[in-house]
């Protein structure tokens, strides 16, 4: 009985993990089959031009790592506590129109990624309502889709370091100077970003809402008369409770993520610099643009590894240490 | 020329027709572009003795760097030349002389 959907896995997904597997070990340049008579085997080439010789594709994979790295930090946090927040805030015992207010938060993750991305362009854009607001404010916005700068390195320069000690900008990792590393996420970033954060935080409250309805309201009750204050039973009732969720929206929003593509393919392909290149991007980019297929097959299959690296990594850490006797640590 | 064209030999004759000094001077009288043939430039310079200074200053004139992937390399280059006022030119430099040294040593 389950032959039909061994058959769909094998064919959707087993079969062209395999076929890219091999396109990321030969030169296969695009045209006609990758399993024609003219396709070499070069053995890891593309992975040794990325990971160990300086060149281009290795300082890109590296800006682009970095981007990401940075994307993630911030994106993750943020759309976990503001989707508790509002799962929270919709499941509260006395409100009105709490359907509308579900409906108004989960809007913006069932509109179209390009439609969204195109309303940001133009909020984000330098006379763009952003700016207006900032302008109330008596600030002056920049110009957010042309600023490569680190939001950090603007931190850093506010703080008076305005060019790297040597042992930063003469050593690097991955064609990148420490330095650049430690730039944080450019200007154009943060607009994507936000757009992220804006995007995905409606799906994840809507993850979180069953089980919030699921913690027995004994449990509050309880807490209530031993004369916990608000605060307390969110962090010692309520959060505990969510654990098993809280673990799979951080999964589900770490591995989306790192896998950020369709935002920088509409807003900025990479732009300002390279400050908005992602890894999947460039994956893209390096195949379909630059005609250098085996890089970009092994652009995605680094990305696949860090992916399921981080997260063993997060299982591991946030795994469930309870005792055998049931109590927990 | 797409590897899949039906009829390679005729492209490649269009290619051969297009570029013999008759026609390139055909072109350069209907809408004024300079023969790229270094045959033709004699015929051009007779023609139109005013563009006689272009042709000259052709020995000198430098193209771009004709090596596989160098337009990605030179595009990375040109966006690290717009942060010049907060960079380091000799790092930008150097990452531009890293990238092309690369393609041109054929890694």
């Amino acid at each position: 009985m389950t032959a039909p959907a061994i058959v769909l896995l094998l064919v959707f997904l087993a079969a062209p993990i395999a076929m890219a597997a091999w396109v990321s070990l030969s030169d296969w340049t695009g045209i006609g089959s990758p399993f024609a008579s003219g396709v070499h085997s070069v053995g890891t080439r593309s992975y040794q031009a990325l990971l160990t010789q300086p060149g281009l594709p290795q300082q890109q994979l590296g800006e682009s790592l970095r981007n990401n790295l940075y994307c993630v930090i911030l994106v993750v946090p943020l759309q976990t506590a503001l989707a508790l927040g509002l799962a929270l805030a919709v499941t509260r015992k006395r409100l009105t129109g709490r359907g509308f207010f579900r409906t108004a938060y989960y809007f913006p993750s069932i509109t179209g990624s390009v439609a969204v991305s195109v309303i940001f362009l133009h909020i984000f854009a330098s006379s763009g309502v952003v700016n207006g607001v900032l302008s109330y404010l008596g600030l002056h916005g920049p110009n957010w889709f042309s600023d490569p700068t680190g939001v950090l390195q603007l931190l850093y320069s506010g703080l008076g370091v305005t060019q790297p000690p040597a042992a930063l900008a003469n050593h690097g990792f991955l064609g990148l100077a420490w330095w650049d590393w430690l730039a944080g996420p450019s200007v154009a970033m943060i607009a994507v970003i936000t757009l992220a954060i804006w995007t995905t935080s409606g799906t994840f409250m809507l993850i979180f809402l069953p089980a919030i309805y699921a913690i027995p309201a004994e449990l509050e009750e309880a807490a209530i008369v031993d004369g916990a204050t608000g605060w307390q039973r969110f962090w010692r009732v309520t959060l505990p409770m969510l654990r098993p969720t809280l673990f799979l929206v951080l999964t589900l929003g770490l591995i989306a993520t790192w896998q950020v593509f369709d935002q920088i393919y509409l807003m900025s392909q990479g732009n300002p610099a390279g400050t908005t290149l992602t890894p999947a991007f460039l994956a893209y980019q390096e195949s379909f643009g630059n005609q250098q297929w085996g890089q970009g097959s092994a652009i995605a299959f680094i990305l696949f590894a860090i992916i399921v690296v981080l997260t063993i990594v997060q299982r591991l850490v946030l795994r469930d240490r309870s005792t055998a006797d049931g109590s927990t640590t | 020329m797409p590897t899949k064209s039906k009829n390679p030999a005729g492209a490649l004759a269009l290619v051969k027709f297009l570029t013999t000094p008759q026609q390139e001077m055909t072109f350069a009288n209907a809408f004024g572009v300079i023969p790229s043939l270094q045959s033709a430039q004699s015929t051009y310079t007779k023609t139109y003795p005013q563009f006689s200074a272009f042709v000259q200053e052709l020995p000198y004139a430098h193209p771009d760097i004709a090596i596989a992937g160098a337009t990605q390399a030179l595009t990375a280059f040109d966006s690290a030349l717009a942060q010049l006022a907060s960079g380091n030119p000799a790092t930008i430099l150097q990452t531009a002389q890293t990238n092309l040294q690369a393609l041109a040593s054929g890694t």
